[in-house]
């Protein structure tokens, strides 16, 4: 029980100091101190991001006194050294008691390390996050494992700028297995929403997307600057040793480089996987809801457009009919001229468009035909099923009752093929179910009607 | 849920009721206003599916109106006829109303008026078709056929003078298809009586919706311009 004691209590402990030293002041509101106090180690951390080892105190001032104008310069001094001292020592306090030892135990947490540089003719004052600092801000943003790459470019990055090509080494190896993770991680991510959407955490992507996507535009950029470290190498001036070392971080951070761009191109891919995944996702979301069979799903929508509209067919839902309002003023007194505009359109593409439509009329007259000698079913005049010949069954049902003074294109087409003795026609689905080969589906009646009795 | 999930029950509740507010499912429309990624599905989905989707994020209210008449989500005229018992001459009637209803909150800027003002508007408009017929003939100017809705009207009689504020009218009559009409619009939502009483309407959120589609509808502004006598209304 008391194993892990300690260690959670230092993870709280740190707020809980940082929350007493912040709540002292008498002219400076307590949310307003907590505020700009995280405000200021997130401005330290970023700078510190883009390659800034050392951040000018009075930078950090200056952005304090911007954020808030009824700050003053005295007030973000006050706030800045009560997260950097405390009682005149360096680091923050927390006090708790021990059960495990019967002891108070002391905590003192450095998030800022202070140095003194010389710099434009004066001794000025730099500040930096330790790496509690960078651990709690680090705690404290989501996106924190999305960094992971950032931090080993900035270690590699400022290694070399030491020459510590030892620890470099090491670095790279370090950063060139966090690429590859995060590679895997992405393409893994990428499958699951094409196999299992349902398992994947949209909310997370959603919130770390755009910030990611950036972070690996700006690693990009910190790739290139160590390049340009590396060219500026003088090879003459190494010894063989450090010359094999040297070969050994340049290949090592191609590699890297290679597989980071791989990384950007296919974190890309995740939102356009995305969209499509939704889209199946919807319709089986749909599906379920409406209780359509989903043998049917397959068939309807392989190799076509998805039709929402199709999907109520075999349902017994039935979605709620509105007005439409377009056309409903219509009433022209002379007949519409029909606009035709020709376009180029690929011949193979054409050719197929063209059998396709003659298949759909050939199929029109048969069953046009069939209602001269009364109620035609489907299961009379098909011997096999095709998705053409399905979707336009489904098409005609959703029309449900089909007047040939009102018809236009396909049906159009067939009737003047024909020689009916009957005006109009209407689509009922039946009971009977059909099976052919593995597809199941209704058996439809179509039922040839006369003028005088449907007016 | 996921993004999915909850754009699809969007869909299924619009489906189902055309329209949602903050009082059918809170946390539904919250999600939609508040996430790019639901609204983009559901946008998606209407698009495909020929329906206009309309929101309006201050009133917190989202609906689909049918953008074509032949599609499964639309009423065709068979459907029409067969629910609100109307039939070739009264359905003609039942649109010009519902015309000169929609002239009224979208043209002159109303948002509520009195069923009087109604039935005076419509009298109105048929006056100027009657006396611009003796003058040109606005059927081929405008190609619309303004014979059409003046036989319609005149083969229903003229109402009594106070059967205009009776509850009841006779279906026979102009005032009875006009009262049918507000009926059949009120029970689409599209309006909404004041205090309850047929006598005086007012705009509900659908109708903002319907407006906004019509804006898109050029016959809608053709007879628009038209009976506010601009000139070439048939442009």
């Amino acid at each position: 029980m008391f194993e892990s004691f300690n260690e959670r209590i230092k993870n709280i402990g740190i707020y809980s100091a940082i929350y007493n030293n912040l709540s002292r002041f008498r002219n400076i509101p307590q949310e307003k101190s907590i505020s700009l106090a995280i405000l200021s180690l997130t401005y330290i951390f970023e700078n510190m991001l883009t390659g800034e080892s050392l951040i000018l105190i009075d930078d950090v001032y200056d952005y304090i006194t911007n954020i808030d104008a009824t700050i003053k310069k005295e007030d973000a001094v006050k706030i800045l050294e009560s997260i950097i001292f405390e009682k005149g020592f360096s680091g923050i306090n927390f006090q708790y008691y021990d059960y495990e030892n019967r002891k108070i135990v002391n905590l003192n947490y450095k998030l800022i390390d202070i140095t003194t540089k010389y710099s434009e003719g004066s001794q000025k004052i730099f500040l930096k996050l330790t790496d509690v600092g960078k651990e709690f801000i680090l705690k404290t943003m989501e996106v924190y494992k999305e960094l992971r790459i950032t931090m080993e470019l900035l270690f590699v990055q400022e290694q070399f700028k030491r020459g510590a090509f030892d620890e470099v080494r090491n670095s790279v190896d370090n950063l060139k297995f966090a690429v590859m993770t995060k590679l895997d991680e992405v393409n893994n991510l990428i499958s699951e929403i094409k196999r299992a959407p349902w398992r994947v955490d949209f909310s997370y992507i959603s919130k770390v997307y755009d910030f990611t996507l950036n972070q690996f535009e700006k690693e990009k950029e910190i790739f290139d600057r160590i390049f340009y470290l590396i060219k500026d190498i003088d090879h003459k001036n190494l010894n063989e040793k450090k010359k094999q070392k040297v070969t050994y971080i340049e290949k090592s951070l191609y590699e890297s480089r290679e597989y980071h761009s791989k990384l950007l191109t296919d974190y890309q891919k995740i939102m356009k996987n995305i969209m499509e995944s939704g889209k199946k996702n919807i319709i089986n979301f749909i599906v379920n809801k409406i209780s359509i069979e989903t043998k049917y799903i397959d068939l309807l929508f392989r190799g076509e457009n998805f039709n929402p509209e199709s999907m109520f067919i075999f349902s017994s839902y039935k979605p709620n009919k509105s007005f439409c309002f377009k056309g409903l003023f219509d009433n022209p007194y002379f007949e519409k001229e029909k606009h035709v505009i020709l376009e180029d359109v690929d011949d193979e593409e054409n050719i197929h468009f063209i059998e396709t439509e003659n298949k759909k009329v050939d199929f029109l007259v048969t069953i046009f035909n069939r209602m001269n000698n009364g109620i035609a079913k489907l299961s009379d005049i098909i011997t096999e099923i095709e998705v053409v010949k399905l979707d336009l069954i489904m098409h005609l049902h959703q029309m449900k009752l089909i007047d040939f003074n009102d018809s236009e294109g396909l049906i159009r087409k067939a009737y003047n093929k024909c020689d009916l003795n009957y005006d109009s026609f209407e689509v009922k689905s039946t009971d009977k179910i059909l099976k052919y080969e593995n597809i199941e589906f209704t058996d439809f009646s179509f039922i040839p009607l006369k003028d005088d009795i449907y007016e | 849920m996921n993004e999915f999930e909850y754009a699809a029950k969007i869909i299924v509740h619009l489906l189902e009721k055309t329209e949602m507010n903050e009082k059918d499912n809170r946390e539904l429309i919250l999600k939609y206003f508040n996430n790019d990624q639901i609204r983009n599905i559901v946008e998606t989905f209407a698009e495909e599916a020929n329906l206009e989707l309309y929101h309006n994020v201050y009133d917190d209210y989202i609906c689909v109106i049918p953008k074509t008449p032949r599609g499964i989500f639309s009423y065709n005229k068979t459907d029409i006829y067969e629910k609100y018992k109307l039939d070739k001459e009264s359905y003609e009637l039942f649109v010009y109303f519902t015309f000169v209803i929609f002239y009224l909150f979208f043209d002159l800027n109303e948002d509520n008026f009195k069923v009087e003002k109604l039935m005076q508007a419509s009298n109105e408009k048929i006056e100027k078709i009657k006396s611009d017929l003796e003058e040109i003939d606005i059927n081929e100017k405008y190609n619309w056929n303004f014979n059409g809705i003046l036989k319609s009207w005149e083969k229903f009689k003229d109402a009594p003078g106070t059967e205009i504020t009776k509850l009841r009218a006779n279906i026979k009559s102009k005032t009875g298809i006009l009262k049918k009409t507000l009926n059949i619009l009120h029970e689409e939502k599209i309006i909404e009586f004041i205090q309850g009483s047929i006598f005086a309407v007012k705009k509900t959120k659908k109708t903002e919706a319907v407006l906004t589609a019509l804006k898109k509808d050029e016959t809608f502004e053709m007879l628009k311009k038209y009976y506010k006598g601009e000139e070439n209304a048939e442009d």
